[in-house]
Formats: C-alpha cells, structure tokens, sequence
C-alpha cells in the first residue's frame, strides 16, 4: 500500500464493505477460504486503483464488479471440481417436517403473521441492516446461500438450481424456508423489539 | 371455488414464497387469492414477503 492511499479516508469504508463482499463471494464460490482469498484479491486492486473509482456508481457496487472478476478467475480454477457437488448439509428439501415449527396439524398458522410496524422506516436505518445481516447468518448455509443468491443478488432460481446442483423443487423449498426463517428472525429481533415500535 | 379447492395456510405460504421465484398456475392463483381474501394472517405474511424483498435488494445496494 503506497502512502498515498494509506492517507486516503476511502480505505477504511472500503474495508466496511468486506462482510458484505466476502458473503457475495461465499455465495458463488461455496468455499470460505476461496471467497476471502477473492475478497482480499479485489480489495487489493481496488486500493491500486481507487483513483480511477469516479463515484458514478456506490463504492459498493464498484467493489462488487471488481471482486466479479476475482471470483470469475476462482471459479477457472475450479472447473476441475465442478462435477463434485457437495452435499446440500442434510437439507434435502424432500420432507416437509420442518413445517410443522410453523403450522399445526390442519394448516393454521401456530404463530399468525401481524402487521409489523413501519417497515418503511426500518428500511433507512443502518442498525436494521445489521440485523438483518446477522438474521442471513443464522439460516442454514444452504438456505442461505441460495437466499442470498436469489434476493440479495437477484439471480435467476434456475441459474442457482443448476450451479448449486440440486431440483428446481428441492431449489423452492430451500427459498421457502430460508424466507420463513428469515421473517421470523426479524420479527422476534426487530419488529417485536423496541426497535420496531 | 369449492370447498375442495379451498387451501390452508400452510399451503397458502408457500405458493406465496413460489410466486417470487416463478410464475403461478391460473389454478394456484385462484385458490391463493380465494384464500387471501379470507386470511389476514397470510396477507400479513405476503405483505412482509415483499418487505423482504426490498430488504434484500437494499442489503446488496448500500
């Protein structure tokens, strides 16, 4: 790092943004040390070249097209092992007993949904955003990771079926109950808290 | 719509979680919408499905 940039406030929020880069890279690479190898990479040629960073887009989505090309370069190396899916960690998708944590025996909700209160305000607050990341870390990594992929990245359910190796209804199961997880999480974290009053 | 077609909750949430990821059947929608019309807890739940969505979507831009 020269000393131009070790002066250059811009660091320290580029380095804000490395949970968020190091969860977009675990979602395409599925390998932790592969994802903060990539993280590290980008974050590297972001600081060589922030001067060329011309504020047009957010830093994030400038630090994300970088770390694109980083990972892109991972998954070259990986093409080897592209045939060896890893198991999706005993979610199968196939049953549906988890449902029964959420309705009764006749379908009823056990918990019925209530109104939450301003979502909208919640949405400008930086201290919901950190719940809610901490909400995406307790999804089970499977789950989450095709969260993750499909509203956080916003990729197509048949791309993330295919790549993570698995059934375009095992896929929906997955997404079902992640968003399950997910409403619950935030509702008992958030809305039902002082924070959402 | 008749009672046979009817859905429950359980079934209810997930075409709602289904609808975010593909396009429903003229059949889903119909028995989703019956039961919607009858279900404040499922309209709750759907409206915090698009919540989720904004969420995320402003997770990823911020």
């Amino acid at each position: 790092m020269s000393d131009t940039t070790t002066r250059d406030p811009r660091i320290a929020e580029i380095e804000s943004h490395r949970p968020y880069l190091v969860r977009y890279a675990l979602a395409q690479l599925r390998d932790a040390e592969l994802a903060q190898e990539a993280v590290q990479e980008a974050l590297l040629a972001a600081l060589e070249g922030l001067d060329g960073f011309g504020g047009k887009s957010t830093l994030r989505t400038w630090l994300t097209s970088i770390l694109r090309f980083k990972i892109a370069d991972q998954q070259r190396r990986l093409v080897a092992d592209r045939q060896r899916l890893e198991s999706i960690d005993g979610e199968d998708g196939g049953g549906e007993a988890w449902l029964d944590d959420y309705f009764d025996e006749a379908g009823h909700w056990r918990d019925a949904p209530q109104p939450w209160n301003n979502p909208d305000g919640a949405l400008e607050q930086k201290r919901f955003f950190e719940v809610f990341e901490r909400c995406l870390d307790k999804l089970p990594s499977t789950g989450g990771r095709v969260f993750f992929r499909r509203e956080v990245l916003g990729e197509e359910t048949e791309v993330i079926c295919a790549t993570e190796g698995i059934t375009p209804s095992n896929c929906w199961v997955l997404l079902h109950r992640a968003r399950l997880a997910l409403r619950m999480c935030l509702e008992k974290t958030w809305f039902a808290g002082e924070a959402g009053r | 719509m008749t009672e046979e077609a009817a859905i429950n909750c359980r079934k209810a949430a997930q075409l709602l979680s289904l609808a975010s990821d593909r396009q429903l059947s003229t059949e889903e929608l119909q028995a989703l919408e019956f039961h919607l019309q009858r279900c404040g807890a499922c309209r709750n739940f759907q409206a915090q499905l698009r919540f989720l969505d904004r969420a995320a979507k402003r997770f990823a831009s911020r």
